[in-house]
This record gives C-alpha cells, structure tokens and sequence, in this order.
C-alpha cells in the first residue's frame, strides 16, 4: 500500500509538471512583437499609397505552388503566416497569383526534401534549386524553357541587377537556354581581407602591415611579445581552424599574398588552371610550416574546428585573420568579452612582392529560381521578378522598404523571407557603404535611406560617445572598414573565380577525392612534414582524375567565354 | 486429429501476428523494391523504373575510390571494437550495480549513467576537444601525474580509433546495462542460495551462474549488434573528425558524405546501403549458426 | 527486489562502489557542464570560462528557445506522440513477440516469420522509396506518419520474446492444463512475469519517440507540425547581416549555437528525467516463483 500511495503521489507530481511546463509556455507564446505591417482584416489595402510599377494583374487569378526553407528565426505578425503574409497578398491583389507552399522545411532539409518530393512526383511549379540540381532536373526534362518569356517580358531593373554580375544569366544557361532566374548576391562578399588586433599593434607600436613580410614579422611579435600583457606566452600570431579554408580564419587570403590560389580555377599562358597545384602554394606552404614551428600557430588547430577556434579569437589568444567582411559580427565581437579595448582593423591582403595581392573569391550565385516543365505561366515568375527589382530592393523610400521588407524597430520580423523571389543587387552594397562614407566625411547623414542612416547614428555613438560594442560597424562599413577595401578587390586587387557552373562528370566523381588529398597534405605540411608531399599530391592529382578535369574546365570555358 | 488441432491451436497465434505482417509487408518490404536503384543512373522524377539500368556500375564506382579498401578497414576495426566494449562494458556493470545493497546509491547510479545517451555529438565535440587537449586537457593532465606523456587523442592517426571506441561506449553503455540488469532478475536466486551452502565464493557464483544466466542475452544483443557492423557512427566520428586522421578514422559513411555522394548520385548511395546489408546478414548468419552449435542457443 | 544479495566482503565491496563512484561522475560532469552552458552568456561560453558552474548567468538562452510558440505546439505534438505510439508499438511488440517465442512445435512456422521480420532490419531500399510509400499511404504531412511506419521496432520484439521464453515452461505447462490458451498465457501468465523487460522496451520506446528528430522534418509539410526535437533541431542563431539590430548585436553576445544548443538539450531531457525513476523501480523486480512450487 505504501507503494501505492508513493506510486499516485509521482504520477500526480509528474502531472502537475507538465500541465505547469504548458501554462508556461503557452505564456512564454503569448510575446508576440507589435504588429507594424498592417495586420489582415483591415479594411484598406496595404498597399493604397505607395508607388508600385505592377502590371495588369491576372484575371482570372493564376495558381502558383511553390516550397520554400524557412527555419525558427522567420517570424510573422498577429494573423499572419507562411501562406497568408504580405508577400502573398502582393502576389494575389497586385500581381493576381495565388501563390502557395506545398510544403515548408527548415533550412537544413531543403535538399533532401526536395528530392523526396520531385522523386515522388511531387513537383511544386515554381521552385529553388542549387547549380547541380539545375543541370540534374534540366537533364532529366523536369524544367521549362525561359528564354523567350525572359526575352520578352524581363523589366529594364531585372535585366540591370541581373547583369551586373557577368557571370549571374551565364550560369543559368545550358546550351544556349535559359532554364533558371539567378538569385543574386554580392560575389565579392565571400573575398577574404585581413584582420588585426589593432589595440596590440599599438600596444607593441607595429606599423599597418604592407607587406607578407610584415605579416610574418607580426605574427611573430604576436606570438612572443605577450600583447595581451598577461606575463604569460599564451597567445598565437595567426588563427586557423581544421577545415582550412573557411570564411573565418581561411588561409585563401595567406595564400592570396603569395599570389597563390587555392581552390579556384584561373587563367595562366592561355589555359585555365587549378590554383591548388600551382607552384605559388609551395611557397604559401613553406611559409606557414615556419610559423607552426615557431609556435605561432595554435598546435591543435588540426583538431579545432571552426567552434574551437571562435573560442581561441574570443579568449583572446590570436592576433590575425584572414576572413571575409563581416567577420566583426561575428567572430571578432567576442573578443570584447575578456577585453574591453579589443579592436580588429581590416587590411588589403599584403603581397610578398612588388606585384600586389589579389583577393579571390568566387561567384556567389547558389540558388536558381525554375518552373517544371508543364506549368502553364512560365511568365509569372518573371513578373514577381520584375516586382521585386522594379518596386522593392532599389526602392529608397522607407514606406516601401518597411511594408516589404521589414521595419527597423521590428528586426525580428523579417518579411522578405517569405517569398523565394529575393535577389540582391550584387553592388548596391558596396555603393550603399560607399555613400555611407562619404556621409560620415561630411558628417551630414542627409539622403541616407533608413538602413544606412541607422549604422550612421551606429558608428557616430563610436566615435563621439565612446560606446565600445559599436566598433563592429565602424571596422566593417565605416572609414577603413573592410567593405571600402571591398571595393578594390573589386576592381584590380581580386581574382574571380573562372569556373562558375555546375560541376563537370570527372569533377563530380573525383574532385571531393583530390580535396580530402589536399587537405590532407596541407595539414601535414604545415604539421611538419616535408613540403615533398607538396609535389607528390601534385603529381597524384593529375594523375588520379586532375588531368581530366582540367580538360573539361577548359572546354567548358571555351564555351562560356 | 493431431495436426488439425494443432491448427487450431496456431492460428491464435496468426492472428497476433497479423497486423504486424500487414505493417511491415507495406512500410519495409515495399519499400525494399527501391533496391533496384543500385543497379540504374538514377535519374529525378522517373519513378523506380524510369531511370536507365547501369548494372553493376555503381559497384564499380565505390570500389574504385582510392582509399575505399582501408576505408573499410576503418569501418570494420572501429565497429568491431565498439561492439565487444559494447558488451564488456555494460555486462560488468550491470555485475557490479548487482552487487550493491544501498537501493539510493543504485538506482542513483543507473539514472546518471544513463545520462550522456541524451547529449549529442555535436556539442560532446566541443567538449571533447578541450578535454582531450594535448597541452591543457583534463586527461592528459591526469595522465602527466602518473608520468605519461600528453597524447593527442584527436589528432593521432594511431590513437583516434581508440578515442572513438572509448567514448562512444561512454556514452552509450547506460541502455545496454539497463537490459542486463533487466535479465539479471531473471536468475533464480534459489541457485544463488544452493551455492552459498556449497561454499561457493562471490567469483565463482558470478561464474558459474551469474554469466551463464544472461548469457542468452549477451549472445542475443551481440548477434544484433552485427547488423551495424558496417555503422561505425556517422555521427559521432563526422564531429570529432578531421584530415588528421582520415587515414584511420574515415568511415564509409563519412567517405560516402564528404564525396557527396548522397546529393544527386541516389543509385550509388543505394549500392553502399546493400553492400552493408549483404555483409551484415553473412555476419548474422554465420553468428547464429556459431551460437546454435556452441551455446546451444538460438535468438528464436 | 533481489533480496537475496549477499553482501560482499569490505574491501571488494569498497573498490565495487569506487569504480561506479567514478563512472557516475564522469557521466554526470558532461551534463552539468551542459547545464552551466545553457546557464551561461555566449562570451562566457565561447571564452570557455564555464566549467560546471554557470558564469554570467542568464536565462536569455532558454527564452529564447521557449519563446516561439512553436515550442509549446512541438511539445504538446511530441507528448502526444509519446502516448499514443508507446501503446501501439508495445502492443505490436507483444503480439509479434509471442508467437515468436513459442517452441517449433507449438508454432511450425514460427522460422518462416522470425527471418520475415529479421530481414527487414538488414535490408533497405532508402530514404526515396520509403517515402514513396509513406505519401502513397496518405501520411505525409499527418500526425501518423510518426506512429505508423516506424510501429514495430525488431529489436525490441527479440528482448521480448526472449523474456518470454525465460519464464518456465512448467508454468505455462501448467495452465495450458487447466484450459488456458494462449490469449490467457500470455497476459496472466508472461506478461506479469516479464515486468522488468517489458518496463525498459517502454522506457526504450518511450525515449526513442521523444528523441526522433528526422522523421518529423522530412515528413511533415510544415514547421506547425514538427514534434519538439524537430523544433529544436530549426533553432539556430542565424544574424542576417542585412538587418542587424542593436538588440541583435547586444542579444549575440549574451546567447550563441553553443548555449541555445545547450538548453535545448535540457528542455528535451527533463521530461525523461521525470518518468525515468518513476519506470525504474520495475527494472529490477523478480520474479515470483510462488506459483512454481507445487
């Protein structure tokens, strides 16, 4: 009987558990940000007052399915959701599209649950893909033609943001057709700059690095000059991480200095070339293998993922990086956490000689928007398009950028997310940063739109009220910022990738085999072991599928000049 | 008469059965037909037959690739390894929980261990990483005490199989000591009694009666522990991995992963998957012919 | 209760007690480190500041998850999963495991039915087919689709039929005598007898539909019906540097992947924790062999 009464008393407390974890949540459910988009049910439409170039709507209205990735941080306003948004009710009022989702998954499944659906014949009629699977449903007859409804209906916007980047339609073209809208975005975005500890160059009073030589030279006094003044050896001239070459801490930018290239494809005497076996590595590799042995490089990084490494930026134990613009969100700001004055300054990328150093980076275009083969208005998908180049992403009226894209004073409700059709201007950016500067030198923040003014007020709190977290903007777009450096990788001081399609047969097949190698080999080489591996890697991955490969690119190019 | 009522007396029997055929008849046997994908290019949207018929040619692409043989080395060694600690362990610990007598301090213990099942590998890589460091890990640390110098547990091509049997075991022998304590009530303490009045000490009752009574069961789990053999835990050396130590610690799974294999190349994801299944049931087959013979024992 | 431990000499007693001692600690450290994560702001957590104690302590990680009403929908989704696919798969389990464990002669194609279902673990066509089927069986996108396919789960029907076939044919012998059949063996007689196993295949079933994750992400059309550990899996931190925030900025320091993840796991845990001591006392109850004697 104890038992009993033992057993009724643990249920009874389990139930009081859960119904409390309920009540908890559900309040916890009930924050809901104030709604600033104008909630469903009014009676006006959001839409009366603002300038929007649209044409004759559909009518009767059309049927669009589509699939979209979405993960926990898209958030909606009161009434709304995935299928009832602003976005929805644009596409059905303005455009008369009635646009659905067959299905929404998180971000991390979109792939696979595409392939499920398409291979279970459930094809939505207008959908993202990613450049091999363009090539794969192209193949296999699962996509319409858009040649003639772009020729014959693409608005002067679209077809501007989509040639800015040169290399944006090409790669949407298989034999001459165009089978996808490219999403764009700013290329240039993923080039590497370098980022110093700038409190320690001053502590130890070092000059702004020009050369590779000054890079080596800071590295070293990073690693033996005890910056952080603790008394103790703990800190490493250069942070790396296990996969080499990432968007933090990626050696690309090291090697960009010795004019080597790694993983992308370029032109040399006429042919196109792989920049992992060119012989510039060697030299980036002989350099970095002196640094390892002089401690200037943490022991473990071969073990150290990218998290691992956050951790040695965040405690303070590093001083450079190579890494792309926006590092100072995130990494960098970390470092802040044990030092208040902590302080990263982006530089050009140094050369080792007279000729300067070139950033690479590589088209950014990942996703492509396709309509399946059947589908009756193949057209529609260029009018969203033109909707957004036409009325939103160059529009620098607040009204607008609020009710499309999201308000300022509600970040978390970012609207924009809703729909597939998002492209970015590749250089509105840089041009946007750009007058971004120019109003700080004249300290008139005056035609800045919302955005712009906001990280004006941003970096001014920097300088004129000491507020320290804000140096995240002032490194990234103010004055030096690493976007103004940006803008000469754009012009001389970059490398473009060449090779921006899909992946050719042999490289499909063999190339993750030759990355493992190179990986490999590079972590080993620096590790200690003799740069001989160097030219037998070389050797082998001609041999083992490189020559191929090299082929194809090279006609490839040919016919993608 | 005899077999008529023999019927009779089964077909209870069928019944119970039924539901459960129907089931697996529709959600694992129909689905087997997608084996046919090994032997075609598949090819989105065609459906299970549209797709062109390579042959063999799948098989020939995995075995091909350049490190595919010591790759499966890799797998065999480290899941082999996971499966007899997967049994070591457990059994003496569900031995040694046997033997305490504070109710609290057991069911204390059973509960904790349990614990590390829910933690998942990607935040155990971070912890393991700075654990397992050689310059400032708690381990080496431990191990520089008693004079051995650090190891780079992570690192070290020879020594990173061994991390990987250690503590995956850590974190997974809570469940299998829960099923031997489970069958350990199944033992009759009467034959613990007989053999206290025979004199019989602590070792030899653990020997001679303990063991032998969950033998069933230990032979049980590990005969079923071969239809993983060729699962050296993806997840788990995906994390802690790195170009250190593909040489030992690349798996066929994360061979398969990192050659993206799994994207568009469906057919050739489906070859793996039956080359693993045909090595299993060899290995199962052979393990419950071995166990028939020798322990006399059969799973059914 | 296994009354009939007999105590073990001092110092074997000593060492038996040390070594789980220890093995309890170096399971318990990991969890109170993940613990003091989730308690913890991103700087500390990044700057590995935290041990197993909570440094800069915060709740922002565990609103932050909580929050989004989706959690409260996920959670209510999973524990409805919890309660109905437990009785279906044991019941499932018992049924299949029965006949499986009668004698050759009882039950003459008692091989013919082990191999069907044996081979179903060694053998599959893939992620498509599978899916192939569940949505031509209507159960994308439904509540079932995380009952149903996965129902019947092989190895835990063999703990089951091997503890049935553990408890003494004399018993069974017995009452088949007094006109049982098998209906009746099987609930007055096994299934009471088999309380241990049968509470840790609970237990297993239990915790392995709380804990599945995939199937919920690829089977459902829609985030509003994601059990939780599907949830939680869509949970990260992702700062879209388009539109950065102060409150974002100042929020990126306090919460991070590492401590989100971290009361993730936690949330998801303490419900185990709860039931957990409430099943264990029938993991290790005898069995009654009143009945044998005579």
């Amino acid at each position: 009987m104890k038992t009993q009464s033992g057993e009724k008393l643990q249920f009874k407390l389990i139930l009081l558990l859960l119904a409390s974890i309920m009540i908890l949540t559900s309040c916890g459910g009930g924050k809901k940000p104030a709604p600033t988009v104008a909630p469903s049910g009014s009676e006006t439409s959001p839409f009366t007052g603002l300038n929007l170039s649209v044409p004759d709507p559909y009518n009767p209205p059309i049927e669009m399915t589509s699939v979209i990735a979405v993960n926990a941080t898209v958030k909606f306003t009161e009434g709304n959701d995935i299928n009832n948004n602003i976005w929805t009710r644009a596409y059905r009022d303005l455009l008369g599209i009635n646009f659905t989702y067959k299905w929404v998954v998180d971000g991390s499944m979109y792939d696979q649950k595409l392939g499920l659906s398409i291979n279970s014949g459930d094809i939505p009629d207008m959908f993202a893909v990613n450049g091999s699977q363009l090539k794969l449903y192209q193949e296999s007859g699962l996509l319409t033609d858009l040649t003639s409804v772009y020729d014959a209906e693409a608005s002067p916007n679209t077809r501007d943001i989509l040639t800015q980047d040169p290399v944006a339609l090409r790669a949407a073209t298989i034999d001459g057709k165009l089978w996808g809208i490219p999403l764009t975005d700013a290329s240039v975005a993923t080039a590497s700059v370098l980022w110093v500890r700038q409190d320690w160059m001053t502590k130890l009073g070092i000059e702004a690095p020009a050369s590779m030589a000054d890079v080596l030279d800071i590295s070293r006094r990073f690693t033996e000059e005890d910056p952080d003044g603790n008394g103790v050896k703990d800190t490493f001239g250069m942070c790396m991480d296990k996969d080499l070459f990432g968007a933090i801490g990626g050696l690309q930018g090291f090697f960009n200095g010795y004019h080597a290239y790694p993983g992308i494809w370029f032109e040399r005497d006429g042919k196109i070339v792989y920049g992992s076996v060119q012989p510039e590595i060697r030299d980036g590799l002989l350099a970095l293998q002196k640094m390892y042995a002089s401690g200037q490089i943490d022991p473990e990084f071969g073990v150290k993922d990218v998290n691992a490494m956050t951790e040695s930026i965040a405690q303070g134990k590093c001083g450079m990086e190579f890494g792309v613009w926006w590092n100072p969100y995130h990494p960098l700001n970390l470092s802040q956490a044990n030092n208040q004055d902590a302080y990263w300054q982006a530089f050009p990328i140094p050369s080792v000689d007279s000729a300067p150093a070139k950033s690479q980076y590589s088209t950014a275009i990942g996703s492509f928007l396709v309509v399946r083969n059947g589908y009756e208005h193949p057209e529609a998908l260029i009018r969203m398009v033109n909707f957004w180049t036409d009325n939103i992403v160059r529009s620098q009226e607040d009204a607008v950028r609020t009710v499309f894209l999201g308000d300022i004073k509600n970040p978390d409700v970012v609207l924009y997310k809703y729909t597939p059709v998002v492209l970015w201007e590749p250089n509105a950016s840089i041009d946007g940063s750009r007058k971004l500067r120019e109003a700080l030198a004249k300290h008139d923040p005056t035609g800045l739109n919302n955005e712009m003014a906001w990280r004006y007020r941003i970096i001014q709190a920097y300088f004129e009220q000491g507020i320290k977290e804000a140096w995240v903007e002032v490194a990234t777009n103010g004055p030096n910022g690493a976007v103004s450096i940006l803008e000469g990788v754009l012009g001389d001081y970059g490398l473009l990738n060449r090779f921006y399609g899909p992946p050719t047969p042999t490289m499909a097949e063999k190339l993750p085999t030759l990355q493992t190698m190179e990986s490999e080999m590079i972590t080993k080489v620096i590790m200690g072991d003799s740069i001989d591996l160097f030219d037998q890697f070389v050797n082998d991955w001609y041999e083992l599928g490189g020559t191929k490969i090299v082929e194809e690119v090279n006609q490839w190019a040919e016919a993608n000049p | 008469m005899y077999s008529r009522r023999k019927l009779i007396n089964e077909i209870p029997l069928y019944l119970m059965l039924a539901p459960a055929v129907v089931l697996v008849l529709i959600y694992a046997y129909a689905p087997m037909v997608g084996i046919v994908m090994a032997f075609q290019r598949v090819l989105p949207g065609k459906g299970l037959f549209g797709s062109p018929w390579v042959g063999l040619d799948n098989f020939k692409f995995v075995a091909q690739m350049p490190t595919i043989l010591q790759v499966i080395w890799n797998t065999v060694r480290i899941a082999g390894l996971k499966a007899i600690a997967g049994v070591v362990v457990p059994v003496s610990v569900a031995l040694m929980l046997n033997n305490v007598t504070s109710h609290a301090f057991k069911r204390t213990v059973q509960t904790v261990i349990y614990l590390p099942h829910f933690l998942s590998w990607i935040i155990l890589a971070g912890i393991m990483v700075d654990i397992l460091s050689p310059s400032d890990g708690v381990v080496n640390r431990l191990l520089g005490l008693v004079g051995i110098k650090p190891v780079f547990f992570l690192g070290d091509d020879k020594v990173f199989p061994w991390t990987m049997v250690v503590t995956d075991v850590w974190k997974s022998f809570g469940f299998g000591t829960i099923v031997y304590l489970a069958a350990l009530t199944d033992i009759d303490p009467t034959l613990y009694e007989a053999a206290v009045v025979d004199g019989a000490t602590r070792g030899q009752q653990t020997w001679y009666i303990t063991l032998p009574g969950i033998s069933g069961t230990i032979i049980m789990l590990s005969t079923l522990s071969l239809s993983n053999i060729l699962n050296a835990g993806f997840d788990q050396i995906f994390n802690l991995y790195s170009p250190l130590v593909y040489r030992t610690g690349d798996i066929i799974d994360t061979l398969v992963f990192r050659t993206g294999i799994m994207n568009n190349q469906y057919g050739v994801a489906t070859a793996v998957g039956l080359l693993k299944s045909i090595v299993s049931l060899i290995l199962i087959a052979v393990a419950y012919k071995l166990a028939a013979k020798w322990a006399d024992y059969r799973i059914f | 209760m296994n009354e009939k431990i007999i105590r073990l000499p001092f110092f074997q007693n000593m060492l038996n007690l040390l070594v789980l001692a220890v093995l309890a600690v170096l399971c318990v450290f990991p969890i109170l480190h993940t613990l003091a994560l989730s308690l913890s702001s991103a700087t500390a957590a990044s700057s590995g500041r935290v041990t197993i104690w909570p440094v800069e302590f915060t709740l922002q990680s565990y609103q932050f998850v909580l929050e989004n009403p989706a959690f409260g929908k996920s959670f209510l989704i999973s524990i409805a999963r919890v309660l109905v696919g437990v009785p279906v798969n044991m019941a499932l389990t018992i049924l299949v495991a029965y006949p499986l464990s009668r004698s050759k002669r009882e039950f003459r194609a008692r091989d013919i039915f082990a191999w069907f279902f044996l081979i179903t673990v060694l053998f599959s066509g893939g992620l498509i087919p599978w899916y192939m089927v569940i949505k031509q069986t209507g159960l994308i996108d439904s509540f079932w689709a995380l009952i149903i396919p996965g129902a019947l789960p092989v190895f835990n029907v063999i703990l089951v039929a091997n503890a049935f076939k553990s408890i003494p044919k004399e018993l069974e012998e017995a009452a088949a005598m007094d006109g049982a059949d098998h209906w009746t063996i099987l609930f007055k007689i096994l299934l009471p007898m088999s309380l241990p196993v049968l509470a840790t295949v609970t237990l297993f079933v239990a915790v392995g539909h709380w804990n599945a994750w995939f199937d919920g992400l690829i089977l459902m059309n829609s985030p509003a019906k994601y059990p939780l550990q599907s949830y939680l899996q869509t949970v990260i931190v992702s700062p879209d540097p388009r539109m950065l925030s102060e409150r974002d900025l100042a929020l990126l320091k306090i919460i991070s992947n590492r401590t989100t993840r971290a009361a993730q796991i936690f949330i998801a845990m303490i419900p185990i924790l709860i039931v957990y001591p409430f099943l264990q006392r029938y993991f290790t109850t005898g069995i009654k062999l009143g009945s044998v004697k005579g």
